[in-house]
């Protein structure tokens, strides 16, 4: 274990309700070692400095999905980001995930989200006669698609989500493309379909923002290219 | 002054991992058309998404595995504990769910002939030898299974979502559940829930100790919630301390890891469990391995003299292929290739065998029956683990028992008008919670927690004994004392989280307090109890249950018999 140790200064920015005009910055300085996660920092500063800061945060380990925030301008998962992975910086800056409603803090609003879950119908629907093997690229798709965590950082990553707010966005489209991929579904037409339309998979621009912010290093510009391929070739 | 908000659901239900979840889609099945599901987190962050491994269940269609196996494994691992009738039960329902999981869209790995899969974990066996019986994805069953499960619920209007809400207290009336007071984390307000059924599924209590597998929301809330209602709490004396968790950070490698051939070798470099489990070696059930590496580390032999061992995965062929998620976590974490270099790996505190004891139906049985009480997952204490759970076995319990209560509660609960009772609770609420603000002071829950958190580990742990838990009694009485004087500097109503961690620290205290109490009682080991001035095992007089509870604010314990049942047929 590295017993390197310093003081570091974590800028956060906070906000006090949805309306962002009170938000404002703070600042605190804490001694830190390289094997520190952002997730401890974020802790120790709401234990000793500032019980008001909010954070979601939950299983710790990069599998739950809650702690994606900006961490010193790229969307990371707290808990998944060393300082030793930001190459042990001075200055770490925190600021909610870009693109989403603020509740508080670095809280976002995900509401929007389950709202267009519901419109896309993200649930499997088994076929009557399900062919006897999955074809493999379909299967090793469906093995990337199902890694999402929806923690929204690729969904904030995303420039067409920042202007198209019917679009979907990639975080959807890839929880899409998790049933789509699966040969056991029934409603991969009507599924592929829906895509189709007016605002939705097309807006993707193939920019690879979503990649870069993935933490769970989903490829999910090909995820979606691989969608598009879908439509204008059906089986 | 705070409003009340109030809510008719014919079913709520506490907590959404996966005994929650599975439980609202069998009560939809049943025709059940108003359900709430309340959860301190979005349904996918439950810990449950962190299980590994996978889930217990025969294939019935092969020769080699029989589910009389799976319950002879599951009755031995339980150490006397485990009641035969709920083994059996859970055991004889396995394939069957797999068949519905797979039918909800859970996508199980495969193998070469495109059937489900099956791997091997330790203590699974078939006549003596190791049984493949564990359906999986990868290493991230339980994420799949959640992400599945969540997507059948949130797609279902007849299901009602409540994220980000906290359960203050049930409301019973007459021996009867009227519902529940819940706070709104997002906005701070209180809402009431009348309800002819709830369902407590709120999983764990893993913070009750410094290092766990368990998520930040495992801190024992079910079992204060039926503490609080009068009720009595089982077998809360066997905390599983899972054997392989990472060094300081505590999150799972999988036992997975063990049945691929991972080695456990000590500061010799030398794999100490021949020493413990001739035959089985890495093999061995939890408890065995767990005291094993405990007794390493105590006797100086943990790797540079440190609290860990090694678990060493290098002989293991095509690695990343088959545990993923293990190599991704030890090169993030620990900047280790565990192809290469052995993971550093010690006990965490991983599965709450007791809990609100219910019968197979899912109802809260025992002193102060509660009609419309159910209880199903983690929080449950169906009497299948007994003293030590087997791997895979609790994704199945989950998934059987969440099924079987919202059955019955679909079947049970009739669509009758719901009835609200006067509000008695929300006034005393409100001032409790204003109490706690005070600008001017800043005497934060995180501290007792912590506090706790080493008391639990050092005195009510792994090894424990009668003066480590006198010492842990006095000091949680002392903490919950101190308690009183908790601060909160924010008077924001809006994600006050620091709020919300006194309702789970008074939650952790009541549950602490009745674990060590009950810890104190058993003057035997068994199975994840260790006593170190009571080494004896395996003793007649003690195959009993615990019960304990709170009277007049003291823990109480007494015992209930194991069930058996006669055996009608032979073992074939």
């Amino acid at each position: 274990m590295n017993k390197e140790k310093k003081e570091i200064t974590v800028k956060i920015k906070r906000q006090k309700n949805k309306n962002p005009e009170t938000s404002y910055w703070t600042a605190y300085d804490l001694m830190a070692t390289p094997d520190d996660r952002v997730l401890d920092l974020l802790e120790k500063i709401r234990h000793t400095r500032d019980d008001t800061l909010a954070f979601r945060s939950n299983c710790g380990h990069g599998i739950c999905g809650s702690d994606a925030m900006n961490i010193n301008g790229n969307n990371r998962l707290a808990c998944r980001t060393l300082l030793a992975d930001l190459g042990f910086p001075d200055r770490v800056i925190i600021q909610p995930l870009g693109g989403f409603t603020v509740k508080k803090d670095l809280v976002i609003r995900e509401a929007e989200l389950e709202d267009i879950a519901g419109e896309l119908e993200l649930n499997f629907s088994p076929a009557d006669n399900r062919k006897k093997e999955p074809a493999e690229e379909n299967y090793n798709n469906l093995n990337e698609a199902i890694n999402c965590i929806e923690c929204g950082s690729c969904q904030s990553a995303c420039p067409v989500t920042w202007e198209e707010k019917r679009f979907p966005g990639p975080q959807l489209l890839t929880r899409a493309g998790r049933y789509i991929f699966d040969d056991r579904d029934s409603r991969t037409q009507k599924r592929l379909h829906q895509l189709d339309s007016y605002c939705s998979l097309w807006n993707c621009q193939t920019i690879y923002n979503c990649v870069e912010a993935c933490p769970r290093e989903i490829n999910i510009t090909a995820l979606l290219s691989e969608l598009k391929n879908k439509i204008l070739k059906p089986d | 002054m705070t409003e009340l908000y109030e809510h008719n659901h014919l079913l709520t239900i506490v907590g959404a991992g996966g005994a929650g979840l599975r439980a609202a889609l069998a009560a939809r099945g049943e025709g059940q058309k108003n359900i709430a599901v309340i959860s301190k987190v979005k349904p996918t962050r439950s810990p449950t998404t962190c299980a590994q491994g996978g889930i217990a269940a025969v294939r019935t269609e092969s020769g080699s595995d029989s589910v009389s196996n799976h319950i002879s494994d599951t009755l031995r691992a339980g150490r006397g504990l485990a009641d035969e009738d709920a083994v059996e039960f859970i055991c004889e329902n396995g394939p069957e769910q797999i068949r519905k999981l797979e039918n909800f869209g859970v996508p199980f790995s495969r193998n070469s002939e495109n059937k489900i899969a099956r791997r091997q974990f330790p203590g699974h066996t078939s006549n003596k030898n190791p049984a493949r019986r564990l359906c999986y994805f990868h290493d991230r069953t339980g994420h799949v299974l959640m992400q599945t499960l969540h997507d059948q619920c949130r797609s279902d209007n007849n299901i009602s979502f409540y994220n980000e809400f906290f359960v203050l207290q049930l409301i019973v009336e007459d021996n009867k559940i009227c519902g529940l007071l819940a706070y709104n984390i997002a906005d701070g307000s209180l809402h009431k829930f009348n309800s002819r059924a709830v369902l407590l599924a709120t999983g764990g209590c893993g913070e009750l100790f410094s290092v766990t597998s368990n998520s930040k929301s495992s801190t024992a809330d079910g079992f204060a919630l039926a503490l609080e209602a009068g009720l009595s709490v089982q077998d809360l004396e066997f905390m599983q301390f899972h054997p392989t968790g990472v060094r300081q950070l505590g999150f799972l490698i999988t036992e997975a890891a063990r049945s691929h051939g991972g080695q456990l070798k000590n500061n010799n470099n030398k794999r100490f469990m021949k020493n413990y489990a001739p035959e089985k070696l890495e093999l061995a059930p939890r408890d065995i391995v767990t005291r094993a590496i405990f007794t390493e580390i105590n006797e100086g032999r943990g790797i540079d003299g440190e609290n860990f061992v090694n678990l060493d995965l290098t002989g293991i062929k095509r690695l990343s292929e088959k545990l993923p998620e293990v190599v991704n976590l030890s090169k993030n974490y620990l900047g280790i290739d565990p192809a290469r270099k052995p993971i550093p790996v010690r006990p965490t505190a991983h599965y709450m065998m007791g809990g609100i004891p219910t019968d197979l139906n899912g109802r809260v049985k025992y002193k102060n029956n509660i009609e419309g009480l159910y209880a199903a997952g983690e929080c449950a204490c169906l009497s299948l683990h007994g003293a030590n759970r087997l791997g895979g076995n609790s994704l199945l319990e989950i998934n059987v028992m969440g099924m079987k209560t919202g059955q019955t509660i679909g079947r049970e609960t009739k669509n009758e008008p719901i009835s609200s009772p006067a509000d008695k609770y929300t006034g005393k609420w409100i001032s409790m919670i204003e109490d706690f603000k005070d600008s001017s002071s800043n005497f934060s829950a995180s501290k007792i927690k912590t506090e706790l958190q080493k008391t639990m580990t050092a005195c009510s742990g792994v090894l424990r004994s009668e003066n480590s838990l006198n010492r842990a009694t006095e000091k949680i009485k002392s903490l919950a004392d101190k308690s009183r004087q908790i601060k909160i500097s924010g008077n924001s109503k809006r994600y006050n989280y620091a709020l919300v961690e006194i309702f789970e620290l008074k939650n952790m205290l009541k549950t602490a307090r009745l674990l060590t109490a009950a810890a104190l009682e058993r003057r035997e080991t068994r199975g994840s109890h260790w006593r170190a001035d009571y080494p004896e095992t395996g003793a007649e007089k003690w195959r009993k249950h615990s019960l304990s509870r709170l009277a007049g604010g003291n823990p109480e314990v007494t015992y209930r018999p194991v069930t058996s049942i006669e055996q009608e047929e032979d073992e074939s």
